[in-house]
């Protein structure tokens, strides 16, 4: 699998890269993920509030729950949710076209008409799923404040203005830009173990039902696995910075 | 003379033997047709002549020249030259028949789109398909479908093609169409050809010569006329259907 990654970089350097394959990945993988990253995101700020604001508010502690509610998005909780999404949603089908595309030698075939797979299959979609990966992080980090924010201020009686004022004051560039760059390396993750999972993939239907499997579950274990130590990370970064 | 050979050519998947000591030789221009037994290992072998596949052990040599000394760049060069129709056709489900043809033309790079249309068209015509360009795979029939994979096969003018049970999960009179549509290329295009099957008729139809694949090796090599005439007991059990001789699963 690294030397898949390998692979798809050096010929990406080498000969560039397909426009119309690449467009169509985006689409795929942009477009059709928006209802489904809307909704999760919706829901996952609104629940947020509901277990940190009651208690919050008995504390005295009204003033940080926009704060609260904006570092655990662009921290942690958005770049999870699109990672989840994108390996249910897109690495799941990236397995499974492939693989289906290998039991009926349609891998061969492109082989044979001179064509490299990796180059033709897996770089579009590597750089698909990084390139949409932020983005979407960027829009799941909109929606979850938002649903945060009503529930704050329509059940829990937060006031508005004080939402905000916490939300600016405590949630800094950097913890947005790390929750970007991190999903951009799941969304490498999602994208390389979906192709090569796929490519792997042998005996028919049943085969390419094992692979999609196998992708999803991998996929969600590296993510989470990766996730911990991009946080280690994270925070030795902040330490060395002097942020606390 | 020669121009595609495999000389003591094994594979073996795990510990299952599928390929011992295999030796084959394929004169230019001819239409050889191998034969033999569901699972002996036929596409094996084709996938390990067109660089698909590598094999455990033994040479091969195409034009003369053995694989194993040339560079990758080099290889990729010989490989090029090869078209192949693969069994279920294997085209690609997300791209117009039109562009599956093209597909091969467009890795080389050099064409104009007008030209393109022009070879797409005239290759689909060839195999006796017109104004389906813009349909998608599922929309064709299989024997339409293996047509489409024959005009792709052959678009760039390959010196080589080879034919993975062309006729197999197709009716008889479909069967019969696909054999003199590879009869006629042969003639109109003169690529040296193998074409593995386990259609007799098909044989019969097609070949110059025969070859029987059976334990791991193509055992008996005849022309088409004295092959069908064979009183060799493996020829005879194969065309007889017989389950009791040398051939054994
Ligand atoms: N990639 C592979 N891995 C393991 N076994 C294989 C592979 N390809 C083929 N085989 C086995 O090799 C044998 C010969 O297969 P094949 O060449 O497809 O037979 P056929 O003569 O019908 O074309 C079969 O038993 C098949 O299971
Ligand atoms: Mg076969």
């Amino acid at each position: 699998m690294t030397l898949l990654g390998l692979e798809s970089f050096i010929w990406g350097l080498r000969s560039g890269i397909k426009i119309p394959n690449l467009g169509r990945c985006l689409l795929s993988v942009g477009v059709q993920s928006l209802p489904i990253v809307s909704f999760t995101a919706l829901f996952t700020g609104m629940v947020l509030v509901v277990q940190v604001g009651n208690q919050f508010m008995n504390l005295g502690a009204e003033n940080i729950i926009g704060g609260v509610v904006g570092l655990s998005l662009t921290r942690e909780m958005s770049p999870l949710i699109v990672a989840f999404v994108l390996s249910a949603r897109i690495g799941s089908s990236m397995a499974a076209e492939i693989g289906t595309m290998k039991v009926t030698e349609q891998i061969d075939a492109m082989q044979i008409l001179g064509a490299n797979p990796v180059r033709e299959l897996v770089l579009p979609r590597i750089l698909a799923c990084m390139i949409f990966t932020p983005l979407l992080v960027i829009y799941s980090n909109a929606v979850g404040i938002f649903g945060g924010y009503i529930v704050a201020v329509y059940q829990i009686g937060v006031n508005p203005e004080l939402f905000f004022q916490s939300l600016t004051q405590m949630v800094a560039p950097h913890d947005f830009w790390s929750g970007l760059i991190k999903s951009s390396g799941f969304g490498f993750l999602v994208a390389i173990i979906g192709c090569h999972k796929g490519l792997q993939t042998q005996g028919g239907a049943k085969g390419v039902g094992t692979a999609t499997t196998e992708s999803v579950v991998l996929m969600i274990t590296s993510i989470l696995v990766s996730n911990y130590f991009f946080s280690l990370a994270f925070f030795a970064w902040m330490k060395w910075n002097g942020y606390f | 003379m020669s121009i595609l050979s495999m000389t003591n050519i094994c594979k073996s998947f795990g510990d299952k033997v599928i390929l011992s000591n295999l030796s084959l030789s394929v004169n230019e221009g001819e239409t050889f047709v191998i034969l033999g037994p569901s699972g002996c290992g036929k596409s094996v072998t084709l996938r390990i002549l067109t660089g698909l596949m590598q094999a455990d052990s033994g040479t091969l040599s195409i034009d003369g020249k053995n694989m194993a000394e040339l560079s990758k760049s080099q290889k990729s060069v010989v490989f090029r030259s090869m078209g192949m129709l693969f069994q279920n056709a294997a085209l690609f489900d997300s791209m117009s028949v039109y562009e599956n043809v093209a597909y091969g033309l467009r890795q080389i790079g050099t064409f104009k789109e007008n030209e393109i249309r022009d070879t797409v068209l005239k290759n689909l015509s060839m195999v006796g398909l017109t104004s389906i360009e813009n349909l998608m795979p599922s929309e064709l029939s299989g024997g339409m479908k293996k047509r489409v994979g024959l005009a792709r096969a052959i678009a760039t003018r390959p010196r080589f093609i080879f034919y993975d049970e062309p006729t197999t999960g197709l009716d008889p009179i479909r069967a019969t169409e696909i054999d003199l549509l590879i009869r006629k290329l042969q003639n109109e295009l003169g690529a040296t050809a193998i074409v593995i099957t386990h259609d007799l008729k098909s044989a019969l139809h097609v070949a110059d010569r025969v070859g029987l694949h059976y334990g791991g090796q193509i055992q008996t090599v005849a022309n088409t006329n004295d092959f069908f005439k064979s009183s060799d007991p493996a020829i005879r059990q194969f065309l007889d259907g017989n389950p009791i001789g040398p051939i054994t699963a």
